[in-house]
């Protein structure tokens, strides 16, 4: 019945050039070389490993993972482990030698900018992982498919942690080269970004559970990125112009920009769910405070800028969180949540949004004229963030 | 090429064989070039698409070559993939170009497209009117009549039972016709 049309697709006829088929040929084949080449360089890897072995021995009295020096030991120390460790990622057996080994090299670092600068680095590697985990899951077969997503996610989240907590403690051990500490946060800070769009990109490509994960993962990023964004902005606020402004501002716009899009997600889904137009009511207010945060960001506020931004970032956290709560079922939530305990108050999804709009009441509705919010109704956010977090967090894969 | 020989070149490049890694470019560059280019109506996208897609199957194969059943179906999902992170980032909204399913013209008035054997085609309209297919109906056209994979590596380079390709490949027949005869 369409023999014609079929016939005609049979004449379709679109070839590559053949200078460019044979181009990609060579091409290929040296790039090949390069990658085989990377797999079987063992000698390196041998000599890698017997560093971080001695590395190990040195500093055996500090507290690391005493279970990775007793798997180094029962594998006798061998290198060729280590090597293969290096190589691993999430799911592998031997993952949890190579992030041994990240730790004793954290651990050993004495320098707080250097230690910054290695958990940024050991987070380059698990956005790696990720996304040779995300392309492999997409091509593999189905009986071949492994869950290695959530891991990756998992301890792609754990690191941003890692990340966060040393640069906290940097933060407050540095009392001298703030100017040094401002040029590595204003590092910092464009890694996240660069991170963020990474990982914005794989939730496209996951299913919804590990969507969900990936936001609470864009959630620790921005916390990274307020915390970086705080020092720039002090440093700036003292006199300090080793960043440029135009740095600063385009950094800060990227913060409420990022911010912006989380409140028009948080919207999207909550317009299509019912009876949710108290929370449509709480995002629409955040998205206004995010607009003073924009003008304050044309006249030069900075240090109001930030403040409105986390202010609102902390708002749609908690709202977030309620939107992945009514997105899963009940029965879901039930599982995922609280396990075997069956109080009626945290398994009920409803409950659970009604408690979150009892702690952010303040905020949203005070009659602050300039948009400034005060400390103490941050302060009851956190805490109900600090709840929340507690009780909808849980983790897949390695711990 | 026979299941078995696809397996042993599998095996080789897990290995690191790059002399099976280059008889698979031979076998498979010109249909992914047919694939890639009539998704994106551009040469240069097409060349650096398929250049990524043999350098990710590389990557693969080198830690899953054992487990691969099917070369072809490799290959086409990482293409299918590679084309959808092009769209995703190019400044082109592919969207507006392509026709939802739900949406493709109803017919010609008074001719029943299934049973219409006598038309002529125009084979730039047909070319045309393929890139605007929604994504299903273009692969299996293309998988299927312009290169020519069998029902069973199209299912599974698309991740669908074989039964559900001949069905598809009928509508999609029907959808790229009724495409053409309406421009």
């Amino acid at each position: 019945m369409t023999d014609n049309l079929v016939g005609k697709l049979k004449e379709i006829d679109i070839q590559a050039s053949e200078e460019w088929k044979t181009t990609a040929r060579s091409f290929l084949l040296s790039q090949i070389k390069n990658e085989t080449k990377i797999q079987e360089n063992f000698i390196d890897r041998i000599y890698q490993g017997w560093r971080n072995f001695a590395i190990l021995d040195r500093f055996a009295w500090k507290p690391v993972s005493i279970f990775v020096l007793i798997a180094l030991v029962v594998l006798g120390g061998s290198s060729l482990a280590v090597a293969v460790a290096q190589k691993s990622n999430p799911g592998d057996s031997m993952f949890l030698v190579k992030r041994g080994i990240e730790e004793i090299r954290l651990a050993v670092e004495r320098d707080n900018s250097r230690k910054v600068a290695l958990a940024g680095s050991i987070l380059a590697s698990r956005m790696s992982e990720l996304n040779l985990a995300v392309e492999t899951e997409l091509i593999a077969e189905d009986s071949f498919k492994k869950d290695t997503i959530s891991l990756a996610v998992s301890e792609v989240k754990k690191q941003v942690q890692v990340v966060n907590s040393n640069f906290n403690r940097l933060k407050n051990n540095n009392q001298e080269n703030n100017q040094e500490m401002a040029v590595a946060a204003m590092g910092l800070n464009k890694k996240m970004i660069g991170y963020k769009q990474e990982l914005k990109d794989v939730k496209e490509k996951v299913n919804e559970e590990v969507e969900i994960e990936i936001n609470k993962v864009l959630n620790e990023v921005d916390d990274v990125n307020a915390d970086v964004l705080s020092v720039i902005v002090a440093q700036r606020a003292i006199g300090d112009t080793t960043i440029a402004d135009n740095e600063i501002a385009d950094s800060l716009e990227e913060h409420i920009y990022g911010i912006q899009n989380k409140a028009e997600e948080v919207l999207a889904v909550l317009s299509q769910e019912d009876d949710q137009s108290d929370l449509v009511k709480k995002v629409v207010k955040v998205k206004e405070e995010i607009a003073q945060a924009g003008e304050a960001l044309r006249e030069g506020q900075y240090s109001l800028v930030l403040t409105l931004a986390n202010n609102s970032n902390k708002i749609l956290k908690i709202l977030y969180g309620q939107v992945d709560e009514i997105i899963q079922s009940p029965d879901e939530l039930n599982t995922a949540q609280l396990g075997e305990e069956t109080d009626e108050e945290n398994t009920n999804p409803t409950s659970t949004v009604e408690s979150v709009s009892d702690g952010d009441i303040e905020i949203l509705e005070s009659e602050e004229s300039d948009g400034y919010r005060q400390d103490e109704p941050i302060e009851k956010i956190d805490a109900e963030v600090e709840v929340n977090v507690s009780e909808d967090e849980f983790e897949i894969g390695i711990q | 090429m026979t299941n078995w020989s696809e397996k042993k070149l599998s095996r080789n490049i897990a290995r690191g064989d790059e002399k099976s890694f280059a008889r698979v470019y031979d076998l498979y560059v010109n249909k992914l070039y047919k694939f890639v280019f009539l998704k994106t109506n551009s040469r240069e996208a097409a060349e650096e698409i398929v250049q990524d897609v043999f350098m990710k199957f590389w990557k693969f194969a080198l830690n899953n070559g054992k487990d691969i059943k099917s070369i072809s179906a490799v290959l086409y999902k990482i293409a299918r993939h590679l084309v959808i992170d092009y769209y995703r980032s190019s400044s082109v909204d592919k969207a507006f170009f392509q026709l939802e399913e739900n949406i493709l013209p109803d017919g010609i008035y008074g001719k029943d497209i299934a049973k219409d054997i006598d038309t002529e085609y125009d084979l730039k309209e047909v070319e045309q009117a393929i890139s605007i297919l929604p994504e299903q109906y273009q692969n299996i056209i293309i998988m299927k009549y312009i290169d020519d994979l069998t029902n069973k590596e199209i299912a599974e380079a698309l991740d669908k039972e074989e039964g559900n390709i001949r069905v598809l490949a009928h509508r999609a027949l029907i959808a790229l016709k009724k495409i053409v005869l309406k421009n």
